[in-house]
């Protein structure tokens, strides 16, 4: 009776011992974490991977145009994955899908612009600067200078190529509204640039 | 030249770099997305990660503080309140308004900073005005911007100064009674425009 008891103790004591070192010893740790966590960090790192890949870039641009500075357009980048991961909301196209990440990219640059304002550090200035690119540079300050309401409406224009339509859908404005911004901004442009540039293709 | 080519040339000099994405996918792996827990030992080992970075963290707050001096985060207590009588609660002294919009504000929002700041946000579908009054006589509109227009007038017994640019003005700071304030536009509007928002405060 002892040595039954004595036994069963002695094997569970094994699974519980087998169980903490399987935890410890990588080459086991696929026996003891659920399967279901495994799949979902390996879906995580593949959907981020892709939305980084297709988007990464439009995002991070965006995001510059509103904040004119490199670390917090990449904060603002990650947080619009971080939410599209959580949220993961289902689109009937990429398109959909590209504007969902857009607009949150937007709002988190908007609250950023209001708590902290826009820092001086403006890496893009610096780099064409460096590069010797006066034309960019002379371009980027003239529409860094413009108020947000209409640098946001130039840089999904001439960026994006998003029409009016789409534009005003983004920003949850009005068509008309979006074309007088535009209008309003082409002026300032046209006022800054004295005439340099022509804004059609 | 045309502009839109230009532009595009322009943004194109900012891209995801192959260490900005190995940070932001190191940084998701610390996220919780909100997945249901594993059993306890993974929990445990969960929490001691957490303890080892708290601790590393610690250690190299204390070590940097030695080295340099790093800038400060600091992390805002903002509080929204839906009057300006319980902001004025909120930050105790009578918050001022604006009386008089350039525009028509569509949503106002009232809040509280750190409880000392007073910030009022007057939305209009192209611009907006964001009002701060605070005690004390620092500049407090938190607009950093370099702006080339930059005039000073008198108003009754108070300078107040504004600033923007190609004549369309942004911003407006000005001390009164022992308070700073500041009235920041969106979309920059005329000289006459701004002062008479500044006059409309009470």
């Amino acid at each position: 009776m002892f040595w039954e008891f004595r036994n069963t103790i002695r094997d569970y004591m094994v699974q519980v011992f087998s169980g903490l070192f399987a935890v410890r010893n990588p080459a086991n740790a696929n026996a003891v974490i659920p399967m279901k966590e495994a799949i979902n960090q390996t879906q995580i790192n593949e959907k981020a991977e892709r939305l980084l890949n297709e988007y990464g870039n439009h995002i991070l641009r965006l995001a510059y145009s509103y904040l004119h500075n490199l670390s917090d357009a990449e904060e603002v980048l990650q947080d619009a994955l971080i939410q599209f991961i959580r949220t993961a909301p289902q689109f009937v196209s990429t398109e959909h899908e590209k504007a969902w990440l857009l607009r949150v990219a937007i709002n988190i640059s908007k609250n950023k612009i209001t708590y902290y304002k826009i820092r001086k550090t403006d890496e893009l200035h610096e780099n064409l600067a460096a590069e010797e690119k006066e034309d960019l540079d002379f371009v980027w300050d003239a529409v860094k200078r413009l108020p947000l309401n209409y640098s946001e409406v130039i840089h999904l224009f001439y960026y994006e190529d998003y029409s009016t339509a789409q534009i005003a859908k983004l920003l949850n404005k009005n068509e008309s509204t979006v074309r007088s911004l535009l209008l309003r901004a082409r002026a300032k442009l046209k006022a800054i640039l004295k005439e340099a540039y022509d804004f059609e293709e | 030249m045309i502009l839109k080519s230009k532009y595009k040339d322009v943004m194109e000099h900012v891209e995801v770099t192959a260490e900005m994405q190995d940070r932001i996918m190191k940084n998701l792996h610390s996220v919780d997305f909100g997945k249901k827990q594993g059993n306890g030992m993974v929990n445990s080992r969960k929490y001691i990660s957490i303890a080892a970075c708290l601790v590393l963290l610690l250690v190299g707050a204390f070590f940097m503080r030695n080295m340099t001096k790093p800038p400060i985060q600091v992390v805002p207590d903002i509080v929204e309140y839906t009057s300006s009588d319980e902001l004025s609660k909120g930050v105790g002294f009578m918050v001022r308004e604006v009386r008089t919009l350039p525009f028509d504000a569509h949503r106002i929002q009232y809040f509280a900073y750190w409880k000392k700041l007073a910030h009022i946000v007057y939305e209009g579908n192209e611009n907006t005005l964001i009002f701060r009054m605070s005690a004390g006589s620092d500049d407090i509109s938190g607009d950093y911007n370099n702006y080339n227009d930059v005039k000073s007038f008198k108003l009754g017994n108070n300078a107040v100064t504004l600033k923007g640019n190609l004549k369309q003005y942004n911003l407006a700071v000005w001390e009164a009674d022992g308070y700073s304030f500041s009235v920041n536009t969106s979309a920059g509007i005329s000289e006459q425009e701004l002062l008479k928002v500044v006059q409309s405060v009470q």
